[in-house]
C-alpha cells in the first residue's frame, strides 16, 4: 500500500472526499440544483449538439428500418399482386373455356346427332401456299381421315391426313376442298370450293348455280349435305360479291367463310352424325 | 543564469499544465455529452457504456498518476453534475482508478494494449460495484442475478468495447501533448 502514502494521492483523494461528501449532503438536503445548474449551462450547447447526434442515428436507424419495413411490404404486395394475376388469368381461362362449351352446347342443340371431339391447334401449316391445321388429335381418339372439322361459327374444313395423336385439316380455303352448299333464302344450290388465288384475301368461291340463280350479296351459304364429308345445315359463310361468268353462263359468287381462321384455338371433329 | 532557468522552466510547465487542462476539459465534456445523449439511447449492448472511465484511464495509463488522479476528481464530478443520484461516489472511483492506472502503467507493466486491457477488466469490476452500490441506495429489494445480466454485464461490456476505441485516440493525443514539452 506504498502508493496511497504518496502525499499528492493523499491531498487528492481528501478533497474528492470532500467535494463528494459536501456535494452528497448539499443534494440530499436539496440544495444540488445549485452546481447542477452551472454544469448544465456549461453543457448545454454541447447536449444540444449530442441531442441532434443522437437524432441523426435515430433518423438514419429509422430510414433503415422503414425501408426495410417497405421492402417487406413492396415483397408482400408483389406476391399478392402476383397470386391475383395468376387468379385472375386461371379466371380468363376457365371463362374463355365455360364460353367455348357453352357455344358447343349450342351447337348439340341444333345438331343433337353429332358426335364430337374437341381438339386443340398445334401447328398451322408451315407453308405460305396452304392454309391448313394440326390437332392434338387422332386414330387413338377415334378420329379418321374426311371428317368434318367445326367450330361454333361454322365449317372450318376436314381432316385431311391423320396420326395417331394428330391430325391435320384443311380449310375451306384449300383448293382441295369442295362443299356441297346452298343459300336459305332462294334455296339456290351450287359448290363452295377453295381458290389459290382467293384463298389469299380469306375467301372462297361460289359456283355451279344456274345463270338466272336468285342471289344476292350478304346471304348466308349453308353446307347442303350432299359428298361424303359435310353434314347439311352448317353454316359456311356470307356471300361479299358476285360474278357472272358469259362463257359457261353461270354465276360465281365469293363467299366469306363464316369462321376467321387467323384466330382458332380449338376445333371440333365431327366424328359422326345422323343424317 | 540560474533563475532565467527556473523562470523558464516554470513558465514552460505552466504552458503544458494549460494546454493539457484545456484539451482534457474539451475531451471529458464532449465525452460525457455523448455519455448522456448519444449513448443513452443508441448502445450495442443495451446500457451506457462508461466513456468517462475509459478515458480516466487512458489519461492516468498515458499522462502519469497526478494527471489521472486530477481527471478522474473532475470527471467524476463532472458526470455526477450531470446526472446524478444524490450520492457521489464517482469522483473518489474515478480518482483511484486514474491514479491507480498511472501507477500501473509506471511501475507494474509497460504501456501495451495488452496490459492497458487488463486494467480495463479490474476498472470494470471496481465500476460495477459502484454501480451495484447505486442500485442498493437507490433501490430498497431488487434481484442481483437480475442487476447482474440486465444491468452489470451489459455494462461492462459496453463499456469494455468503448475503453478499446477510446484507447486510440487518447493514445494520439497523450503523445501530442507530450511532444509540446
Amino acid at each position: 500500500m506504498q502508493i496511497f502514502k504518496n502525499k499528492f494521492f493523499i491531498i487528492c483523494l481528501g478533497i474528492a472526499i470532500v467535494l463528494s461528501a459536501v456535494l452528497s449532503v448539499f443534494s440530499m438536503m436539496g440544495y444540488k440544483s445549485l452546481t447542477r445548474d452551472a454544469v448544465g449551462i456549461l453543457v448545454t450547447p454541447f447536449r444540444w449538439c449530442g441531442r441532434m447526434i443522437s437524432n441523426g442515428i435515430d433518423g438514419f436507424s429509422r430510414y433503415f428500418q422503414s425501408l426495410e419495413a417497405l421492402q417487406e411490404s413492396k415483397e408482400s404486395l408483389e406476391n399478392e399482386n402476383r397470386e391475383l394475376k395468376d387468379q385472375l388469368q386461371r379466371a380468363e381461362i376457365l371463362e374463355a373455356e365455360n364460353k367455348r362449351l357453352r357455344s358447343y352446347l349450342g351447337i348439340l342443340q341444333e345438331h343433337p346427332t353429332f358426335v364430337m371431339e374437341e381438339g386443340m391447334v398445334l401447328s398451322q401449316s408451315s407453308g405460305n401456299y396452304a392454309t391448313g391445321y394440326t390437332l392434338n388429335r387422332g386414330t387413338l381418339h377415334g378420329v379418321t381421315v374426311n371428317m368434318t372439322v367445326i367450330t361454333p361459327e361454322g365449317i372450318v374444313g376436314y381432316v385431311s391426313e391423320v396420326g395417331s395423336t394428330w391430325c391435320r385439316v384443311s380449310t375451306l380455303l384449300e383448293t382441295a376442298a369442295s362443299v356441297g352448299a346452298y343459300l336459305p333464302r332462294s334455296g339456290v344450290t351450287g359448290i363452295v370450293s377453295g381458290d389459290f388465288t382467293m384463298s389469299h384475301q380469306g375467301v372462297c368461291k361460289f359456283s355451279y348455280m344456274e345463270a338466272d340463280a336468285d342471289i344476292q350479296v350478304g346471304d348466308l351459304v349453308y353446307s347442303s349435305g350432299t359428298g361424303s364429308i359435310y353434314p347439311a345445315d352448317l353454316l359456311i359463310g356470307e356471300v361479299v360479291s358476285i360474278d357472272v361468268d358469259e362463257y359457261s353462263r353461270s354465276v360465281i359468287a365469293t363467299v366469306r367463310p363464316a369462321v376467321e381462321f387467323s384466330d382458332l384455338q380449338y376445333m371440333l371433329i365431327i366424328k359422326g352424325y345422323q343424317e | 543564469m540560474r533563475q532565467r532557468s527556473i523562470a523558464g522552466y516554470q513558465a514552460q510547465t505552466r504552458s503544458k499544465v494549460i494546454s493539457y487542462t484545456v484539451c482534457l476539459s474539451i475531451l471529458f465534456l464532449l465525452l460525457s455529452v455523448l455519455q448522456i445523449t448519444v449513448f443513452a439511447e443508441h448502445s450495442l449492448f443495451g446500457s451506457t457504456p462508461d466513456l468517462i472511465l475509459c478515458a480516466v484511464l487512458c489519461v492516468g495509463f498515458f499522462m502519469g498518476r497526478h494527471a489521472g488522479a486530477v481527471t478522474g476528481i473532475g470527471a467524476g464530478l463532472l458526470i455526477e453534475a450531470l446526472g446524478s443520484t444524490g450520492i457521489l461516489l464517482l469522483p473518489v472511483a474515478y480518482l483511484f482508478l486514474g491514479y491507480l492506472a498511472g501507477y500501473y502503467a509506471r511501475v507494474l507493466a509497460a504501456k501495451q494494449f495488452t496490459s492497458y486491457l487488463v486494467f480495463l477488466a479490474f476498472a470494470l469490476l471496481l465500476r460495477g460495484a459502484v454501480t451495484l452500490t447505486y442500485i442498493c441506495l437507490t433501490y430498497s429489494s431488487f434481484h442481483l442475478l437480475h442487476v447482474f445480466v440486465y444491468t452489470l454485464l451489459p455494462e461492462a461490456a459496453d463499456t469494455a468495447l468503448a475503453g478499446m476505441i477510446l484507447y486510440f485516440p487518447i493514445r494520439c493525443l497523450a503523445a501530442r501533448l507530450n511532444k509540446k514539452r
